[in-house]
């Protein structure tokens, strides 16, 4: 990054990436950014941030290229401060695209916990899932063979019109056939 | 004003100058790749009309480019 005195650019030859250029009026500031390395989500969020300090107009000085002009809304700012601003920019643009970045690299994790909070599967179920699930079906009919307290036998087979248990009369029938061999 | 039609909304622009009806006449016209906004007859200060227009159509782009659902891949 290079501000139009060439104090930094030979302090530090990373600075040349981006140029600043004061504009005439002495209240705004114009610097080019490549779309491919700051996507234009990147550079909207930032935008945002900065809309309600100071004036953000962008252009197209050229294909992939997005150039940015921060005025201030202040009259008369301090050439420092449109350096400032200019700066902050940078920095929360910086933060945007690593925002950008985690939110590209985890969408896919996103997505799946997404569907399994609300579906409980990652996807519609396969046909080796439904066959699954049918012999789990057919093995819960097995297990009612061995029905020892009779749950799965229906009320009425097991009672007689009175609502008395069948199993209770058969036990008193027995009981009277004993008393009469006596 | 000229927008960038490859970076503003033409629908965030057409929202933006119906929302300034009451300020100023404001007038849209579609070229090739810009949106152009010409202003009417206005008493106040022209430039910050312009500025905070600017700023309201840039506003209304970032919100219907959040809005807009990802491009399948």
């Amino acid at each position: 990054m290079s501000t139009s005195d060439d104090t930094r650019d030979s302090a530090s030859p990373g600075w040349d990436l981006i140029e600043l250029d004061y504009q005439d009026d002495a209240r705004s500031v114009r610097f080019e950014l490549d779309e491919e390395v700051y996507p234009r989500s990147a550079i909207f969020g930032a935008a945002y941030i900065f809309i309600d300090r100071c004036y953000v107009f962008l252009t197209r000085p050229g294909d992939k290229k997005v150039g940015v002009q921060l005025k201030s809304k202040s009259p008369d700012p301090a050439a420092e401060t449109l350096e400032e601003l200019a700066g902050e920019f940078a920095n929360e643009l910086l933060n945007q695209l690593l925002r950008f970045n985690l939110s590209e690299s985890t969408a896919e994790i996103r997505k799946y916990y997404m569907a399994r909070a609300f579906f409980g599967l990652t996807g519609n179920p396969s046909i080796d899932a439904l066959l699954m699930e049918l012999d789990d079906e057919e093995l819960d009919d097995d297990a009612f063979e061995n029905d020892a307290l009779e749950i799965a036998v229906p009320w009425e087979q097991k009672h007689d019109d009175d609502g008395k248990p069948r199993a209770e009369q058969a036990t008193q029938g027995d009981d009277a056939v004993k008393v009469a061999d006596e | 004003m000229h927008f960038a039609s490859s970076l503003y909304d033409v629908e965030a622009v057409r929202e933006a100058t119906q929302a300034y009806t009451e300020v100023a006449p404001l007038t849209v016209r579609l070229e090739k790749d810009e949106i152009v906004v010409e202003i009417g007859a206005y008493d106040g200060d022209q430039e910050v009309l312009r500025d905070e227009f600017c700023n309201h159509v840039l506003y209304k782009t970032i919100l219907r480019d959040a809005d807009t659902p990802p491009e399948a891949c």
